[in-house]
């Protein structure tokens, strides 16, 4: 009884460390996402030097060490892109003769947190031809604290869910070696060293590690198959999330958490135990 | 050799088990150790194996200061002091042959050389016919030689006997004890703490006598006397 009673609390703590690394995956894909479409927009006056852009403050920008790449988009092409994006807009510029949309570069740079270094940068050097500079730094800036903050409380809570089961091993463990505390005495008086004694104890934790991290396993395996696939429905960043994770992966890390549990917990017990008595 | 030399126990709780002792035990010498009950014999005892050690003084064997020891050796001085147990101390869930095994497998010796000396030492004393038998099946002086037979598996250079004879009726206690010189004839060096007059006055052993943890009398050929005779 007492021994499901850990495996179960075990289990929980392995299940939250499963989740834990799903979540995980989960915001590093949006981070990710938000990395890799980053890009400084910069917005050009009408009428713009032509010759002076191509030759003066295309080549300039992409000499920043932190660009990775300039791009020019003309007007005409980013009336092109806006069809091809938003295909209802198609009769509305057929109906139009001018084209609204401003001409652009589209900068990417290698890291995103030199947006903001680079953006200050075109703008001092190369003010005179740009109307305005826009990138989704704010909302990605917002997003990184965000889920910084939520790695931080989940690891707080992981840790908590770890000791509490370290502790109810230890606790499971000592009750066994206290039931055969005679064995033990007898063991210590004929001349066994304080290992012989412990590894029986220590090979306990270790099964219930492995059969708690196993359940944990497939319970994970349940909500990833089972929930992140019905919720990727609505948030289609989840669904690379269900279908990319490796559920091996995580099995091995809940499995090895759960012996190194076990371990633990059973050295505390005999230890505690053991140190009674010389 | 065995040598106490100046040791005293006290206690947590503020008891004076052993007082200022003193003694020396030759190499295959068989000694009784008398005296009323609480006197301190147990805890003498204890310390020739280690499990208690003490407040003051040193305690040697083979001239080596055990008090002193390390906890990881402590496992091999006790592989070569057997201790039997006024309790027995028998595991209930195992045969005769497992109980006496079980310190040659404590030790890691191989199934075959347990089986061995195992079979040699029931034979020794007197039990090779009950080695399937489990410890409840036995009576009181069949489990006591179990136990000798467990203390004495590995040859110990020591055996340290802790009243072997409390519960045993007199004949039963006789036959220990002719277990026990056996032994001692074959070199071991036994200490026998005891409460039998009968047995003391008759073997006319080296009797030691401890009140109140401190050793009163030290006599070659003794009697279980415990008159004041402060050493």
């Amino acid at each position: 009884m007492l021994i499901l009673c850990a495996i179960i609390i075990i289990t929980t703590a392995l299940i939250s460390l499963g989740l834990f690394i799903l979540a995980d995956r989960a915001a590093s894909a949006v981070i990710s996402g938000f990395e890799n479409n980053l890009e400084i927009v910069a917005f050009l006056e009408d009428g713009f030097n032509a010759s002076t852009l191509k030759n003066v403050i295309i080549p300039n920008i992409s000499n920043y060490p932190e660009v990775a790449s300039v791009r020019l988009v003309t007007k005409e092409d980013a009336r092109e892109e806006l069809k091809k994006e938003v295909p209802e807009l198609r009769d509305v510029f057929s109906i139009i003769e001018e084209n609204p949309l401003p001409s652009s570069l589209r900068i990417k740079v290698k890291t995103p947190d030199t947006l903001a270094a680079v953006t200050d940068r075109m703008k001092k050097e190369n003010g005179l031809a740009i109307e305005e500079i826009t990138y989704g730094g704010e909302n990605a800036n917002s997003f990184l604290k965000a889920s910084q903050k939520f790695r931080e409380s989940s690891l707080f809570v992981l840790i908590i869910f770890i000791i509490a089961s370290v502790v109810v091993i230890a606790a499971t463990i000592r009750l066994t070696v206290y039931s055969r505390f005679n064995e033990i005495e007898i063991m210590r008086l004929v001349g066994a060293t304080d290992w012989y004694i412990k590894w029986p104890y220590i090979l306990e934790g270790i099964f219930l590690g492995v059969v708690s991290g196993a359940l944990a396993t497939l319970a994970v395996l349940f909500i990833k198959n089972g929930v992140f696939l019905e919720l990727s429905k609505s948030f289609i960043f989840l669904k690379n999330i269900a279908e990319g994770v490796n559920i091996f992966d995580i099995c091995w890390k809940l499995i090895l958490v759960g012996i190194l549990q076990g371990i633990i917990g059973a050295m505390f017990s005999t230890a505690s135990v053991l140190s009674e008595k010389k | 050799m065995i040598e106490f030399s100046d040791v005293s126990k006290i206690y947590s709780n503020g008891v004076v088990a052993i007082s200022d002792v003193s003694l020396r035990i030759e190499k295959g010498e068989f000694v009784f150790l008398i005296g009323p009950s609480g006197a301190g014999k147990t805890t003498l005892l204890k310390m020739v194996f280690c499990d208690e050690t003490p407040t003051t003084g040193n305690v040697f064997v083979d001239g080596r200061n055990i008090s002193k020891l390390r906890r990881s050796e402590i496992p091999y001085l006790r592989r070569n002091v057997g201790v039997v147990f006024q309790d027995f101390k028998l595991l209930d869930d195992r045969d005769i042959f497992e109980n006496v095994g079980f310190a040659l497998k404590v030790m890691g010796f191989a199934p075959q050389l347990i089986a061995n000396q195992v079979n040699h030492v029931l034979e020794q004393v007197g039990l090779s016919t009950k080695k399937r038998m489990f410890p409840s099946q036995l009576s009181g002086g069949e489990k006591q030689r179990v136990c000798i037979a467990r203390a004495i598996v590995n040859n110990p250079a020591i055996l340290v006997t802790d009243e072997p004879t409390g519960n045993l009726d007199p004949y039963i206690s006789w036959e220990i004890m002719k277990t026990i010189i056996d032994i001692n004839n074959k070199g071991t060096t036994v200490i026998f703490a005891t409460h039998n007059k009968d047995l003391v006055d008759r073997m006319r052993k080296r009797v030691l006598v401890l009140r109140d943890g401190r050793l009163t009398k030290d006599e070659p050929r003794g009697t279980f006397d415990f008159e004041e005779n402060v050493l």
